[in-house]
């Protein structure tokens, strides 16, 4: 069994278990590195996502503290005051008809009424001062009143302005946002590559013939595609003496060689 | 590979076409979200003049419509109230100054009144400019066609350019009382006494039961 046909036989199915592992560990070590490259690649999108999701949020964040901040108390206050001077000047567009001296101002008077009197003229301008004096106030209270919501630039309609405006910055982030994470899910479905073995034969092929030098060595039978005389040379033992383990069937005795053991099968 | 064997990948064309994939999506959205962005880009283009003077000019508008009423019903009730007054013998009286400051107090509030609708029509063509604004943001999602909508927008855009104030009748605005017999008779009474310049004044007293609104 020490004779060299076994030895290499053996000797070619080690080699051929190497080589095999290590093309396959080679192969194990490919997919391993798809793996990561693409454990890489996928954090890399979602980085990006996230940073872009990110200054999208800001933005409607920012366009939310923006109508909140122009629908605050102090501004909703400041815009009630400017409304109501607004629509007082543009409502009280007619000069008062009587001046600080009491004069009656223009051609108030109706056709036929004496002007020339002084007391008629006191009477007439004491009255429409006080007539005046109330419209002037209900003019006022109008003003207040349309300010508060039905006037063009009203609160009602300036809050719901400042909230339309932000509602339509933060929409389209969230557009945005919403059609990022689609991208992004698109993106994530990317597998890594999958590398499988592909055996050349060479391994199967010294496998073989490992396991045939091997067989034909312990029996003793050498290999049936040599010369007698090589498979004599090849098959003869090279410690201890001429017998040597023989496969059943082939004529030769089953003695164990002294000193190496039966262990060597 | 190795003289023994090695690695040959069994997914390549489904990993290609996930990776095409992917770019193709993310070049997708790139491109959606530029048509949005031109496309709100156009919207605001084409509604860039809906400012204070085109609604300071629909305010005038609307008021070049509705003053005319005010100032022919003025006119009108001034003469009225000249005629009941001058038919009374009163208009030189306590009555004729309370009457003609009441007129002139209609005058002014209806005069504001007016304004005031009319700057509520401004309001309300705002409210419309918005809303239509928003109709075609909507669109814009959900097209994401700005060639579209661009021209969508001229179009409204115009039509609300070329809005009409609403051209309604203002109705009866004046109330002027009528000068009734008793107020004639105190009337006379005050202008013979007036006439005789002596005596109490005849101003200062205020006007009686006499006075009904004609509405």
């Amino acid at each position: 069994m020490c004779d060299p046909l076994t030895i290499a036989g053996l000797a070619l199915s080690a080699a051929s278990t190497i080589g095999t592992g290590i093309a396959q560990n080679r192969v194990a070590g490919m997919n391993r590195r798809a793996q990561e490259e693409n454990v890489r690649y996928r954090e890399s999108m979602r980085r990006a996502e996230l940073a872009r999701q990110e200054e999208q949020r800001r933005q409607a964040n920012e366009a939310w503290a923006q109508a909140l901040e122009r629908s605050s108390e102090p501004a909703q206050t400041e815009q009630l005051q400017t409304e109501q001077q607004r629509l007082s000047d543009l409502f009280n567009t007619r000069p008062d008809p009587v001046d600080d001296q009491g004069q009656i101002i223009g051609d108030v008077l109706l056709s036929g009424q004496d002007s020339d009197d002084e007391r008629t003229r006191q009477a007439f301008a004491t009255s429409l001062a006080e007539e005046a004096g109330r419209a002037r106030d209900r003019i006022e209270a109008m003003a207040t009143l349309s300010a508060y919501g039905p006037s063009s630039g009203g609160l009602d309609r300036f809050v719901s302005q400042n909230l339309a405006e932000s509602g339509r910055d933060i929409f389209r982030t969230q557009s945005f946002r919403r059609g990022g994470l689609n991208a992004l899910n698109t993106e994530l479905a990317v597998e890594p590559i999958q590398y499988d073995y592909r055996s050349t034969g060479l391994g199967e092929i010294l496998g073989a013939a490992g396991s045939a030098a091997t067989f034909g060595g312990s029996a003793g039978v050498g290999l049936p595609f040599l010369p007698k005389g090589w498979n004599a040379w090849l098959t003869q033992p090279l410690f201890g003496g001429s017998s040597a383990m023989a496969g059943a069937g082939f004529g030769r005795n089953y003695l164990a060689t002294p000193g190496i053991g039966p262990y060597w099968y | 590979m190795s003289k023994f064997g090695g690695g040959s990948a069994s997914n390549s064309a489904a990993v290609a076409a996930q990776q095409a994939a992917a770019a193709e999506a993310r070049a997708r959205e790139a491109e959606r979200k530029r048509r949005i962005n031109e496309g709100l880009g156009r919207i605001e283009t084409a509604f860039a003049d809906f400012t204070d003077p085109f609604y300071n000019t629909y305010r005038t508008a609307n008021l070049d419509y509705l003053n005319p009423q005010l100032e022919d019903q003025y006119e009108d009730a001034r003469r009225e109230l000249t005629f009941r007054l001058a038919r009374a013998g009163q208009l030189n009286s306590q009555v004729a100054a309370d009457e003609l400051a009441d007129l002139e107090r209609q005058y002014t509030e209806r005069g504001a009144e007016i304004t005031n609708r009319a700057d509520q029509a401004v309001g309300a063509l705002k409210d419309r400019v918005a809303a239509t604004r928003d109709t075609l943001t909507s669109q814009l999602y959900s097209t994401e066609d700005p060639e579209t909508t661009g021209s969508q927008a001229l179009s409204r855009a115009a039509t609300l350019r070329a809005t009409e104030p609403t051209l309604e009748p203002l109705g009866q605005l004046f109330q002027v009382a009528a000068i009734g017999l008793g107020n004639y008779l105190r009337g006379q009474e005050y202008g013979d006494l007036y006439r005789a310049a002596s005596g109490p004044s005849l101003i200062g007293q205020r006007r009686e039961s006499g006075r009904k609104v004609v509405r």
